[in-house]
């Protein structure tokens, strides 16, 4: 609550680089940080073949190792190579592609799911919300990446379970959000109005109450899509992501970690990304908060 | 609060309940027990087979063996890991403390770390030290844990050669594993696990301490001429502690899954690494014992929790 005077609280500091930063009006009203780094994102998930200067596998056997421009490279490998002379900025640029790919099905899965458990949840009440948020009670506290490596054990590791597990990862959050929101929409008038008018459910559901909660989607969405590039990082990264040799990003940091001692450019830029794409997308999501919805400052 | 406490209670025990019948679900789907156990040997005659149905179980409905299952849980049997042969429960004893000292370690770095920087942040609110605060709660937030393991470890334990001119020196100050034992062999793991939890602790005590000093009281506490070390100490943290309190038993919790990333870069030898190993080698029963061990520890620590929030906040048992 007290943030919202920031911008006049910042003006009046004492520090020189809290004043610089109180001074950039524009940094404060955009997500400027976000958008430098999200366009490029983008720009590589889409256009992954023209953009970039090789192909994903493309080897050069001669070419092992080469470390990137500025640390004894040159402009023919920008980000060096990897072990088996592979141009690590062609394989970050797909791999771009694949943390798109990924986030966005799992995100749009798990959150129509998570959306619709909430809207029911929330709607209904009574012993049908008990048991929706027990489990969703339940599913915070499984240990994902465990319950996801067990299943990678029995099933093999596969893009479609990996969008599954990733989806599952997701909807508890949305489903309890959207619960919190339409407790209180329920009671609003207009809905109760609708019921009257004789509307049946589902249109009640999804006429009047779902554009009510459109915002919570929007920054629980924004807000969970960090956690979940991580987590698929992180199953990448354990072996039980996407199998090589296809460019997560989190493979290609684990398979860079064995030349660390030498070359430690392998590991260091896909991960660099990562976190790159994880902050930015951090700072767009508590910018859409405070933009759409600053009453989930206090929640999320 | 007795209310409280028994509602608490009953969903602990549903979660503990729904995560044993998955388990053993998942244990169902990894295929018959007694293929695992044949190992090489195919050649069995069919009353060997069923004899071995009959001493499993196999032969009974499924919720009967549930039941059974269940009963072996309670006396603490995990069963046998297949390729060691030896109990689950005796693999984990010995690598138990290996992963609970590391995340003791990390739980204390993000605390001592988090909370103090969090007041600073709050107090100073819009200063370059908030923004520096921040920005560390953020990355600590966005980076990859395994990520920073290996870049830690590449510039404090490979060692970057840093030139001064008058002198040089290396920083390969500390080691990577736990075969070279000593306290500095904790401090990278702990980082490294521990400075995500840090960054949550931080932005919650923040936002917190933001809160409280909003309020009336710290006012009055202002007006009647009380120092600004004691109004912040005595009169805001007290009060600003309650949500990162809370915030604790749950990173505790986050930080015993963290565990599993973080030691297979540091071949850290505790619960994560042995989990990893199963999945290599295809070693269900181990992996179902740490699942259940770490669920159990996160339910327990999230009960915990919850008490004693409700002890310290009046307001929580009334609702």
């Amino acid at each position: 609550m007290a943030q919202t005077q920031t911008t006049e609280a910042t003006l009046n500091t004492s520090s020189r680089l809290g004043w610089m930063i109180g001074w950039l009006p524009v940094i404060r009203r955009w997500p400027v940080t976000s958008i430098i780094i999200l366009v490029p994102f983008v720009i590589a998930a889409v256009a992954a073949p023209l953009v970039a200067p090789y192909g994903v596998n493309d080897q050069e056997l001669s070419d092992r190792l080469v470390p990137p421009l500025f640390f004894g490279g040159s402009t023919k490998y920008i980000l060096g190579t990897d072990a088996l002379g592979r141009d690590m900025l062609s394989r970050i640029i797909y791999g771009a592609r694949i943390t798109a790919l990924v986030a966005g099905v799992a995100l749009i899965s798990g959150g129509a799911f998570g959306t619709i458990m909430g809207l029911v949840s929330g709607y209904f009440g009574g012993w049908v919300d008990e048991v929706i948020m027990r489990i969703v009670d339940i599913k915070f506290s499984l240990p994902f990446i465990l319950i996801a490596l067990a299943l990678t054990l029995i099933y093999g590791s596969s893009l479609q379970l990996l969008l599954g597990l990733l989806a599952f990862l997701t909807w508890g959050g949305f489903a309890r959000q959207v619960r919190g929101e339409v407790l209180l929409l329920r009671e609003m008038d207009y809905v109760k109005l609708a019921k009257v008018a004789g509307a049946s459910t589902p249109r009640i559901l999804m006429n009047h109450i779902f554009p009510g909660v459109a915002n919570t989607v929007a920054v629980v969405a924004t807000i969970s899509v960090g956690g979940l590039i991580l987590a698929e990082a992180g199953l990448s990264f354990l072996g039980a992501g996407i199998p090589p040799p296809s460019p997560a990003w989190g493979s290609m940091t684990a398979s860079g970690r064995l030349y660390i001692a030498t070359s430690w450019w392998a590991s260091v830029m896909p991960g660099l990304a990562i976190a790159l794409v994880v902050v930015s997308l951090t700072l767009l999501g508590d910018w859409m908060r405070d933009r759409l919805d600053p009453r989930l400052r206090q929640v999320l | 609060m007795r209310q409280f406490l028994i509602r608490r209670a009953i969903t602990a025990v549903v979660t503990l309940l729904a995560v044993t019948v998955m388990v053993f679900i998942l244990a169902r789907m990894t295929g018959d027990p007694r293929i695992l156990l044949l190992g090489d040997q195919t050649q069995t005659s069919q009353e060997q087979w069923d004899a071995w149905g009959r001493d499993f179980g196999l032969d009974r409905p499924l919720v009967v063996q549930y039941v059974i299952y269940l009963g072996k849980l309670m006396r603490g049997d995990l069963g046998d890991s297949i390729l060691q042969r030896r109990p689950v429960t005796e693999l984990m004893w010995q690598r138990m403390p290996n992963s609970a000292q590391l995340a003791v370690v990390a739980f204390g770095f993000s605390i001592i770390i988090g909370i103090p920087l969090g007041i600073l942040s709050a107090v100073t609110r819009g200063s370059a030290w908030d923004y520096l605060s921040r920005s560390f709660a953020m990355f600590g937030h966005a980076a990859p844990s395994f990520w920073v393991g290996i870049v830690l470890i590449f510039i404090f334990a490979v060692g970057i050669t840093v030139n001064l001119g008058l002198f040089e020196f290396n920083t390969d100050w500390l080691p990577t594993s736990r075969k070279e034992a000593g306290w500095r062999s904790y401090v990278l793991p702990a980082i490294t696990l521990g400075w995500a939890s840090a960054g949550g602790q931080l932005r919650l005590m923040r936002s917190s301490m933001l809160e409280v000093l909003d309020a009336e009281y710290i006012k009055l506490a202002r007006a009647k001429g009380a120092s600004r070390y004691s109004v912040i100490l005595k009169h805001a943290v007290r009060n600003a502690f309650i949500a990162p309190l809370t915030y604790a038993g749950l990173t505790l919790a986050g930080l015993v899954t963290g565990t599993i990333v973080v030691e297979t870069v540091f071949a850290w030898p505790g619960l994560g690494l042995l989990s990893i190993w199963a999945i290599n080698n295809s070693d269900y029963p181990i992996l179902q014992g740490v699942i259940l061990i770490v669920t159990f520890a996160f339910v327990l620590t999230a009960f915990a929790t919850d008490v004693l929030y409700a002890l310290l906040d009046p307001r929580i048992r009334l609702q």
